[in-house]
């Protein structure tokens, strides 16, 4: 970039409304050259092993790369060699701030094909323990997140939530991240008693709380300077990129399972999609933040529908989907889980393609990043919400 | 655009999708499925592009979103290629399906991420796990989740799942591998057992075996279930491995199972000559005749005659 | 070292540590002082840096090493001492040895002019401010060199931040010291706080005031930029862990990185007595309140032990508050963006603080 006598118009790093065209005038006697820069597989903003190769000018991101597969662990294959009820213990690993999201698409999919009926308790049990686990994973990135713009106090408070939460989920499933409770035909243990009631308690808790994440961190002035603005994404490029989640629901766009292929009983419940308007950075957390409330609302009416009644069927000794291939997405934390289920009428899947949203959703952080300045990058990097094993699987 | 599900009353149905694709596509188009809720197109190779093409393009398809691509191993004619869309307007979901041309040396599907941004990295993945080449892919390599220098092409169904082929399953009992009655077949893991892949795994687990014998003899018959394994795996490469896939793995975990059947009953038998007196027998007979598993009864009937050697001794 | 030599002739005030007629004797003590200075009140002021955050981030901060943790940094500091010195292949080695040298003096030699009560202090220069804000200065060349030679991309661009914030915040933070200057009539330390105690505002005469009440926006000017010139947050771009590692320290290791952060601690105290100097009327204990045991024009002047004692501990307490403030701000806020930073002092800190200095002036020379 030795050409100075440019005019640049520096577009989606800074806030709207600001006058941003700088022009730099120059006679091209101080030649820049740019530099890479890699940052990761170990990076404190990359939480996991990912990489992200930045070529730098001055702060500004020319291009970006980023660099993945360093957590790949083969669990399209693992599947291949485990029959069906084996899987949930591989699923709940990928995202493993997720397990039980990811162990529901497995449970649903040997379900269909072998069209077992599964009891209503064990569904609503199924959609309560989604639900805590979809908060669980936000709080995580809205502590994470904060981190990463550089504010330590927000993580301290999620912990407190989560672990409330989590210990509420390892009572019933014995697990606190990878909780293996799904199993085909239903769950494998009823809740423990008082459960529902120490759901409840936590559930007002944590609404009463979510107001201080909204002061601490959407109200602050410096994060909304930080990230209102940085890293728009525009709807057709998001659907494009097959983008699901926070990261889509911030565009506008409310696809989301839950509401238009309800699995589960997420049919007989209202569910809210939280939405945002500019796809920028600002509304990926807005969104993030408010499907907190959002699941906080819809436990609160699992709370009154839960039936009574059995919570698991009676599988046959030796679990053997039909020939055939089914296709279940799920709505995860991070977006929408894929699982394709392809069998040969044995003992094990024949494929088992986990389409995984992280994957996907990185993808778009070559275009988000272009032009950005470096702390912007790591903003965008960071209201991805990805987890690197979901990348990686 | 953002009106989700906004013509969902207008989406067409599989039989009308069908028509519509047959309409533009012609020979393209070669069957269709419905089968889990899941609408699978097959289309020939060459009107992939044009396939994928016409889901975006058409008002009245409106597949907007990319969801998913992946490849699919389809034994001895090669591999298939599997692009999911989805339109968030109609609510609609198709899966494009396609058999690489090439067979299975060397597998060829058009890109698509000219069509779909999304393609891109689903692409490459493919290209990874199956090596299937994706012509017009701005940059297919290098592999973009295995290491750069990995050889092989791993979701292959002749690419063996190389701990699995080395060592015995690490659990008591291997995935549902039950027996023609129905009952699990259990086996005793014994030092030395599993070696890795590795030939330092290897070396340490003879010299586990060297300094912990077996109590049964190593005759020469009497292949223990470690050596066997990697022989097969020897042996995996030189078949064909396009032929069986599946029923051959099938007929090879039967094989295993047999002979691990075998030798427990062998162990068992073997085991009797000095072990026996150290069983309570009427207890062992009947935890068989109750249907529980040979290694439970043996466990069973073990602490029984000890209770009741204890007690013996007590009175004494 | 003109400056140490000359002090009889610069020095306004004696320094109670002007004990007997010798020269030895005096000098031991002023070392002691200032190094007594440098390496106490910035571990109690990380202390509190580490409670304080601990207790606004629900948790309780350090328990275990001494009483209520109390030893914390001391057993870091060991911690520290103990662990191997690594220096980077490629780094530009004597560069890379004496960058936190470099950043660490500076911040030691500040602490000379400080005073901390009524003839507490090594030595009262004519020019104290001046000298002060001076050697402040000095450190970002440490650190410059360090982002430079640790011969990493990481160090370097977190040394060329904080290169560019200094140019950036030296300038309102001279300029606003300048203004308080203009107000005391004198550039000296001792002075300052002195004129401070017979400060009143025409129309309210015989109502003492401090700097910090007519001169609010001068004080959020000096505080922010003082912030930004340690590089605390949310001004730690520098730094910035989640995008630089961890800056122009990232390859430092053992005692050279306890070096640099026993700077950023000395430079917290440093700045925060200096804004309690230059704002918050030194050890006088209230606007108009005479410190018990002292005399002199307002009261606070040649006091009798006790006296000395009472001042001494209202200065330090009043350091602590900024402190305070300083982690409250830590805790409470994510992280500048450069450009941002930038544009705050360019757009808005110095044209403030420039027409803060001409209406000072101003006023001055008209009343």
């Amino acid at each position: 970039m030795s050409d100075l006598e440019t005019t640049e118009r520096v577009l989606p790093s800074n806030a709207p409304g600001e006058d941003v065209a700088f022009e730099i005038l120059g006679d091209g006697d101080f030649p820049t050259a740019e530099m890479s820069l890699s940052i990761g597989p170990a990076h404190p903003a990359t939480h996991g092993v990912f990489r992200i190769v930045l070529d730098l000018d001055g702060e500004r991101v020319r291009g970006a790369r980023p660099v993945i597969g360093y957590m790949h662990r083969g669990f399209e294959k693992l599947a291949e060699y485990r029959d069906y009820r084996q899987i949930a213990a591989l699923t709940n690993r990928h995202d493993w701030l997720s397990g039980f999201c990811n162990e529901l698409g497995v449970a649903i999919a040997v379900e269909s094909m072998l069209e077992l009926e599964v009891p209503d308790r064990a569904q609503w049990i199924r959609m309560l323990m989604a639900e805590w686990n979809r908060i669980l994973n936000h709080l995580m990135f809205i502590g994470s997140y904060a981190l990463e713009l550089g504010a330590i106090t927000p993580m301290f408070y999620a912990f407190r939530e989560r672990e409330d939460i989590q210990h509420l989920m390892e009572s019933a499933t014995g697990g606190r991240l990878h909780f293996t409770y799904n199993q085909p035909g239903g769950v494998k243990i009823d809740l423990p008693k008082g459960f529902l009631k120490r759901s409840a308690e936590i559930s007002k808790v944590t609404r009463e709380r979510f107001d201080d994440y909204v002061d601490l961190v959407l109200g602050n002035e410096i994060f909304q300077g930080r990230t209102v603005g940085v890293g728009p994404l525009p709807q057709d490029v998001a659907l494009s990129l097959g983008i699901t989640g926070p990261t889509l629901h911030a565009t506008g766009i409310a696809e989301d399972s839950r509401v238009t292929e309800p699995y589960l009983k997420y049919g007989d419940i209202d569910v809210e999609v939280p939405l945002g308007e500019n796809g920028d950075a600002f509304d990926r957390f807005y969104v993030l933040l408010h499907r907190i409330r959002a699941s906080l609302d819809i436990i609160d009416q699992i709370h009154d529908h839960m039936p009574a009644g059995p919570v698991n069927s009676k599988l046959p000794k030796m679990v053997k989907a039909p020939e055939g291939a089914i296709y279940v997405r799920t709505e995860n934390p991070l977006g929408q889980l894929g699982y394709w289920l392809e069998s040969d009428g044995g003992r094990t899947p024949w494929r088992f393609k986990m389409r995984t949203p992280s994957f996907s959703n990185v993808q778009a952080i070559p275009y988000l990043m272009q032009g950005a300045l470096l702390p912007d990058a790591i903003s965008i990097l960071g209201s991805v919400f990805f987890v690197v094993g979901d990348i990686d699987r | 655009m953002s009106d989700v599900l906004a013509r969902r009353d207008r989406a067409l149905s599989p039989e009308e999708t069908e028509e519509l694709l047959r309409d533009r596509l012609g020979d393209g188009l070669q069957r269709t499925v419905l089968e889990y809720g899941v609408f699978t197109v097959w289309v020939e190779q060459d009107a992939w592009v044009q396939a994928a093409t016409l889901c975006r393009d058409e008002p009245l398809l409106a597949y907007d979103m990319f969801d998913n691509l992946f490849g699919i191993d389809a034994r001895e004619e090669g591999f298939d290629v599997v692009a999911v869309l989805y339109s968030t307007s109609t609510g609609n979901r198709i899966a494009l399906r396609t058999r690489c041309a090439g067979g299975r040396d060397e597998p060829t599907c058009p890109s698509i991420t000219d069509i779909y941004r999304g393609a891109d990295w689903m692409e490459r993945e493919t290209w990874d796990m199956f090596g299937v080449d994706f012509p017009g892919h701005p940059q297919i390599g290098p592999r973009i989740l295995t290491v750069e220098n990995f050889e092989g092409w791993p979701l292959r169904k002749d690419f063996h799942l190389a701990s699995r082929a080395a060592k015995p399953w690490p659990g008591v009992k291997e995935p549902a591998e039950l027996d023609e009655d129905g009952n699990v077949i259990e086996r005793v893991p014994h030092i030395g057992d599993a070696p890795g892949p590795y030939d330092l795994d290897k070396a340490m687990a003879e010299q586990a075996q060297a300094m912990n014998p077996r109590p049964e003899l190593d005759g020469p018959e009497d292949d223990d279930d470690a050596d066997d394994e990697p022989a097969e795996v020897e042996a995996g490469p030189d078949d064909d491995p396009t032929v069986s896939g599946a029923e051959k793995a099938e007929a090879r975990r039967k094989a295993q199972a047999e002979a691990r059947a075998k030798k427990a009953a062998e162990r068992a038998g073997g085991d009797g000559d000095e072990g026996a007196a150290q069983l309570d027998q009427d207890v062992y007979d009947q935890l068989i005749a109750e249907g529980k598993s040979e290694r439970i009864a043996r466990s069973k009937a073990k602490a029984a005659y000890i209770k009741a050697q204890r007690a013996k001794e007590g009175d004494a | 070292m003109t400056v140490l030599t000359s002090t009889t002739a610069l020095a306004q005030a004696p320094s109670i540590l002007d004990v007997g007629d010798g020269v030895v004797l005096p000098i031991l003590l002023k070392v002691a002082l200032v190094l007594g200075l440098f390496f106490v009140v910035p571990l109690v002021g990380g202390y509190l840096e580490h409670k304080v955050m601990g207790r606004m981030q629900n948790r309780r901060g350090p328990v275990e090493a001494g009483p209520f943790g109390s030893l914390q940094l001391v057993a870091d500091g060991i911690k520290f001492i103990q662990k191997e010195d690594i220096i980077p292949r490629a780094a530009d080695k004597p560069m890379f040895a004496l960058a936190p040298g470099l950043a660490l003096v500076p911040a030691l030699l500040v602490f000379l002019v400080i005073p901390l009560g009524p003839g507490v202090f090594a030595v009262d220069l004519e020019l104290g401010l001046f000298y002060a804000l001076a050697i402040t200065s000095i450190s970002v060349l440490g650190i410059l060199l360090g982002g430079w030679a640790s011969a990493n991309k990481f160090s370097l661009i977190g040394g060329l931040r904080a290169g560019a914030q200094l140019i950036a915040y030296e300038l309102p933070l001279i300029i606003t010291a300048i203004t308080v200057a203009v107000m005391a009539g004198t550039l000296s330390l001792v002075g300052i706080v002195e004129a401070q105690a017979n400060f009143t505002l025409p129309g309210l005469e015989g109502f003492n005031l401090w700097f910090v009440f007519p001169q609010i926006v001068g004080f959020a000017i000096f505080f922010v930029a003082a912030m930004a010139e340690l590089s605390r947050p949310p001004f730690d771009m520098p730094i910035g862990d989640s995008e630089l590692v961890f800056g122009y320290m990232t390859e430092y290791t053992g005692i050279k990185f306890a070096m640099f952060l026993l700077t950023e601690y000395a430079g917290m105290i440093t700045m925060s007595a200096l804004m309690v100097v230059l704002f918050l009327g030194g050890w006088q204990i209230l606007p108009g309140v005479a410190t018990p045991g002292c005399e002199g024009a307002a009261g606070i002047m040649s006091c009798d032990p006790i006296g000395i004692a009472i001042s001494v501990l209202v200065t330090l307490a009043k350091i602590m508050g900024l402190v305070f403030l300083m982690v409250w701000a830590r805790v409470a806020y994510p992280r500048l963006r450069e450009d941002q930073l930038q544009r705050i002092s360019w757009l808005v800190l110095v044209p403030l603080s420039l027409a803060n200095l001409a209406f000072v002036t101003i006023l001055t020379v008209v009343l």
